[in-house]
C-alpha cells in the first residue's frame, strides 16, 4: 500500500516536473516572442496587415465636340474556365449548349469552343482562357450561358477584372486619339491626343495606409502623410464624330477602289483652325486598311501641283504676273539643263492667262512664270515663301510633326533645277496638315491659323501664326483662281462641281519614286467650301493608287472632298426666309392638301392623314379635337357642334 | 495580499455598498459593448463602401459600353448600311430653317 502510494507520488512528481518544464518552455517562448524577437515579429505582423497603398487616379476621358466619348477608362474582364472543379456529368451535359452559346456570342465556329473545352477537361486545366478583354455587357451574357450560370465552383467560371482604356470609335481616328503607356525606363510614351495631353489626363497618384480587415478588405488608417489621388482631367476635343465617320468611310471606300497604299483626310474649321475630322489609313499586306500612322501630321512629302498656289501667290505679290497676264505654255514642254517639265496635256495649252495656268494646272505655265520672274534673284522667291511661314512647323500638340522643306539659294544643294522644280511642287516638302493650314489661310482672308484639337470650355480659341500671308488684292485674285479650278469648264476639278454650293480648291498629281522604273503618284485635292463664305477647309491625299485604275487628283482624291463637303452642306440648316405664323399655317396646309374651311365648319380629306400633322392644324382653326384609340392613321371622324366651340372627334386605327 | 485575494474572490461585488461598483462595472460593460459594436459596424461599412465602389465602376463601365453601342448605332455609316436594303439613302439637301415671327 505504502509502495503504491510512493509510486503514485513519484509518478505525480514526474508528470508535474514535465508540466513545469513545459510551462517554463512556453514561458520562455512567450518571453522570446514578446521581448527578445518582439520587434521582428511585430514588423512581420504589421507588414501583413498594414500596407501603404499607392492609389492610381482615374485617367480623364476624351470627348468629341458634341460630348461623345472618344476614350474612357472602364473595367473589362478576362474569362477563364476551371475544368477540374466541374463534374464530368455536368461537363458532358452542357458542353454542346455552352459551345453553341459561345459560338453565337463570339461569332466563331461551335467546334472551336467545343474542342477547346474538351482539351481543357482532358488536361485538367484549372485556368483555361475562354475570352479576354470583354465588356461588362458581354460578361453578363457569359454568366447566363449553360454551365457558366452555375457559378465558379459548379460551373468552373473564373472572372478576372482589369482596368481597360476603351476607345468607342474603335478603328476610326485610332491614331489621332492615340494611346499612352509607361516604358521600361519609366517614361511616358505614346501617340495622338492621349499622349499630347497626357499631363492633363493622367492625374496624380495618391497614397493611403490601410489595415487588413475581414473579407480581404482594407480599412484606411489615419495618417498625416496620406495624399488623396487627383483624378485626371477630361478633355474636350474639336473632333466631330459624325464628320469623322464620313471622312473615314469616304477615304476608305476610295482607297479600296483605287487599291492605294495609304491616304489621309483632314477637315478644318476655317475661322478657328479647329480640326473637325482627321483620318489616316494605310494598307496591310492583306489589302485591308487601318490607322497605321498619322500621315496627315507626320508625313512630309513633295506636294506637287497643290504648291502652285504658293508659287502663284508669290508671283502675284511680287507683281510678276496679274491674273490676266498671258503666259506661253510652249508646246507643253520646257527644258532645264537636260531635264524636262511637261504638261499633262500633250502639246500644252498654248497661250493662256495666268488664271488659266492655275485652272488647267499647267506645269510649264507656272514654271515659266516663276523662272522668268525670279531667275535673277531666286532668293526673293524663297524669302517670299519663308515670309508666308511655309518653312515653319505648325508646332502641333500631337507629337511627330514632319519638318517642312523649302529650298533656299543659300542651301548647299541648291542648283539650277531647284527654282523651276519648286514652282510646281517638287524639291519642296510639306505635310498634308501644313498644306491645309496654308489653304485655310486663303479661305480665312489671309490669317494663318494653327490647327487645334482642344476645345476649351466649348470655345475654340484660335491661335494666329501669321495675321496676313499676303495682300488683300492677291487674296481676291487667288480665290477666283481656286474657284475656277472647280466651277469653270476645263478646270482640273470640274468633275466635282456642285449645283448646291461652290467649292474652291486645287488638285495635285505628284510623281513619286520618279528616279525608278516604277513611277507612282500622290493624288491630292485641297480646298474650302462654300467658296463665297468659307466654313470648312479640307485636304485629301491618296498615295500610290493603282495606276491602271486612275491617279489624277481630280479622279482619286477630289470625290472624297466632294462627299465630305456635300455631307457638311446637307447637315447645316439653311435659313430660308422669315414668315408670319398665319403664312406658315397656310403654307403647311396647302402642302398637306387638307381641305379645311373654317367658315362652314367643314372638314374633308382627313382619311389616311397623319394624326400628328392634322392635330395642330385643326386646333389652329379653332376646333377642339378629341381622339380615340391609338395609332397614326385617321380612320374616321365626326364633328360635334355646340354653341361655344366646334368639336371634332377622331378615331384612330 | 489580502486585497488581491478579495478582488480575485469578487468581494467588491457582494459586500455592503457594492451597488456603486456594480454601476461602474455595468458602465464599463456597456462601453465595451459599444466599442465592439462600433468597431464591427465600421468594418461593415468599409466592406459596404468597397462593394459600392465596385458597383459604381461596373455601372460606369456598363454606361460607357452602352454609350459606345448607341454612338455606333447612330453613326451615318451604320444607318446607311442598315437602310441600304430598304432603298433609303442619306439626304443631299440641307434642312430648311424657317424663322416664325
Amino acid at each position: 500500500m505504502l509502495t503504491n502510494q510512493k509510486q503514485f507520488l513519484y509518478r505525480l512528481y514526474f508528470v508535474a516536473s514535465i508540466l513545469v518544464v513545459l510551462g517554463l518552455g512556453i514561458g520562455y517562448r512567450i518571453f522570446d516572442i514578446q521581448f527578445l524577437e518582439g520587434e521582428k515579429y511585430r514588423k512581420i505582423a504589421k507588414e501583413k496587415t498594414i500596407k501603404n497603398f499607392i492609389i492610381t487616379p482615374k485617367r480623364g476621358n476624351i470627348y468629341s465636340d458634341d460630348g461623345s466619348l472618344l476614350a474612357s477608362t472602364t473595367i473589362n474582364y478576362d474569362v477563364y474556365f476551371d475544368a477540374v472543379t466541374v463534374t464530368n456529368k455536368n461537363f458532358n451535359k452542357y458542353i454542346n449548349s455552352l459551345s453553341e452559346a459561345l459560338s453565337i456570342r463570339f461569332n466563331k465556329p461551335v467546334v472551336f469552343f467545343k474542342q477547346s473545352l474538351i482539351n481543357a477537361k482532358k488536361l485538367n486545366k484549372r485556368y483555361h482562357p475562354i475570352v479576354r478583354n470583354v465588356s461588362i455587357n458581354i460578361l453578363n451574357d457569359i454568366k447566363k450561358m449553360p454551365l457558366f450560370k452555375m457559378g465558379g465552383i459548379k460551373g468552373g467560371l473564373i472572372i478576372e477584372k482589369k482596368n481597360y482604356r476603351e476607345y468607342p470609335l474603335d478603328k476610326i481616328a485610332e491614331r489621332t486619339v492615340g494611346y499612352e503607356r509607361i516604358n521600361e525606363k519609366n517614361i511616358y510614351v505614346g501617340v495622338g491626343l492621349e499622349h499630347a495631353y497626357g499631363d492633363l489626363l493622367r492625374g496624380k497618384n495618391g497614397s493611403q495606409i490601410m489595415q487588413k480587415i475581414s473579407n480581404g478588405k482594407w480599412k484606411p488608417l489615419d495618417n498625416p502623410n496620406q495624399r488623396e489621388p487627383k483624378p485626371g482631367l477630361d478633355i474636350m476635343t474639336t473632333i466631330n464624330v459624325g464628320l469623322q465617320d464620313i471622312a473615314h468611310h469616304s477615304l476608305l471606300a476610295q482607297l479600296e477602289k483605287f487599291e492605294a497604299d495609304h491616304g489621309s483626310v483632314v477637315v478644318m474649321e476655317t475661322k478657328t483652325g479647329a480640326i473637325k475630322a482627321i483620318s489616316n489609313l494605310g494598307r496591310t499586306s492583306e489589302g485591308k486598311y487601318y490607322e497605321k500612322l498619322n500621315y496627315a501630321v507626320g508625313e512630309s512629302h513633295e506636294p506637287g501641283s497643290t504648291f502652285k498656289l504658293m508659287a502663284m501667290i508669290a508671283a502675284l505679290e511680287d507683281d510678276i504676273v496679274g491674273s490676266s497676264t498671258i503666259i506661253d505654255t510652249k508646246d507643253g514642254i520646257l527644258s532645264f539643263y537636260g531635264s524636262k517639265v511637261r504638261d499633262s496635256k500633250k502639246g500644252g495649252y498654248g497661250k493662256i492667262t495666268a488664271k488659266e495656268v492655275f485652272k488647267f494646272s499647267s506645269n510649264t505655265g507656272i514654271v515659266d512664270i516663276i523662272t522668268k520672274g525670279y531667275s535673277k534673284n531666286p532668293e526673293k522667291f524663297s524669302d517670299r515663301l519663308y515670309n508666308m511661314g511655309l518653312n515653319n512647323t505648325l508646332n502641333l500638340s500631337i507629337k511627330g510633326e514632319g519638318i517642312p522643306i523649302i529650298p533656299h539659294p543659300k542651301d548647299k544643294n541648291w542648283n539650277g533645277l531647284s527654282l523651276p522644280w519648286m514652282a510646281y511642287g517638287y524639291g519642296v516638302s510639306l505635310t498634308p496638315m501644313q498644306t491645309l493650314s496654308f489653304y485655310n489661310a486663303i479661305a480665312n482672308d489671309g490669317e494663318l491659323l494653327k490647327p487645334i484639337f482642344l476645345n476649351k470650355k466649348n470655345v475654340v480659341n484660335k491661335i494666329v501664326l501669321n495675321p496676313s500671308i499676303c495682300s488683300k488684292e492677291t487674296l481676291s485674285e487667288i480665290k477666283l483662281m481656286m474657284e475656277s479650278v472647280v466651277n469653270e469648264k476645263g478646270g482640273t476639278a470640274y468633275n466635282i462641281k456642285s449645283d448646291e454650293f461652290k467649292i474652291a480648291g486645287k488638285t495635285g498629281t505628284c510623281q513619286v519614286d520618279y528616279n525608278t522604273d516604277n513611277v507612282q503618284y500622290i493624288s491630292t485635292f485641297v480646298g474650302y467650301f462654300p467658296a463665297d463664305k468659307p466654313k470648312y477647309s479640307c485636304i485629301v491625299v491618296i498615295h500610290k493608287p493603282n495606276k491602271s485604275k486612275g491617279y489624277y487628283g481630280n479622279i482619286v482624291a477630289a470625290p472624297v472632298f466632294k462627299r465630305i463637303a456635300e455631307k457638311l452642306f446637307s447637315i447645316t440648316p439653311q435659313l430660308k426666309s422669315k414668315m408670319l405664323e398665319k403664312d406658315l399655317i397656310k403654307k403647311t396646309l396647302n402642302k398637306a392638301q387638307l381641305k379645311i374651311t373654317n367658315n362652314r365648319n367643314k372638314i374633308e380629306n382627313l382619311k389616311g392623314k397623319n394624326f400628328h400633322d392634322v392635330l395642330p392644324r385643326l386646333e389652329n382653326l379653332g376646333f377642339n379635337v378629341e381622339h380615340k384609340g391609338k395609332g397614326l392613321i385617321i380612320k374616321n371622324f365626326r364633328i360635334v357642334k355646340n354653341s361655344n366651340n366646334k368639336k371634332v372627334i377622331i378615331e384612330l386605327s | 495580499m489580502n486585497k488581491i485575494n478579495k478582488i480575485i474572490l469578487g468581494n467588491f461585488l457582494i459586500e455592503e455598498g457594492s451597488l456603486k461598483n456594480w454601476k461602474l462595472v455595468t458602465f464599463l460593460f456597456i462601453m465595451a459593448i459599444i466599442m465592439i459594436f462600433s468597431s464591427h459596424s465600421i468594418d461593415k461599412k468599409i466592406i459596404l463602401i468597397g462593394d459600392l465602389k465596385n458597383d459604381v465602376s461596373v455601372l460606369e463601365s456598363e454606361f460607357v459600353d452602352n454609350r459606345k453601342s448607341v454612338m455606333k448605332l447612330k453613326m451615318e455609316s451604320n444607318v446607311t448600311s442598315v437602310l441600304k436594303d430598304r432603298g433609303i439613302k442619306s439626304f443631299n439637301n440641307p434642312p430648311q430653317k424657317i424663322i416664325v415671327n
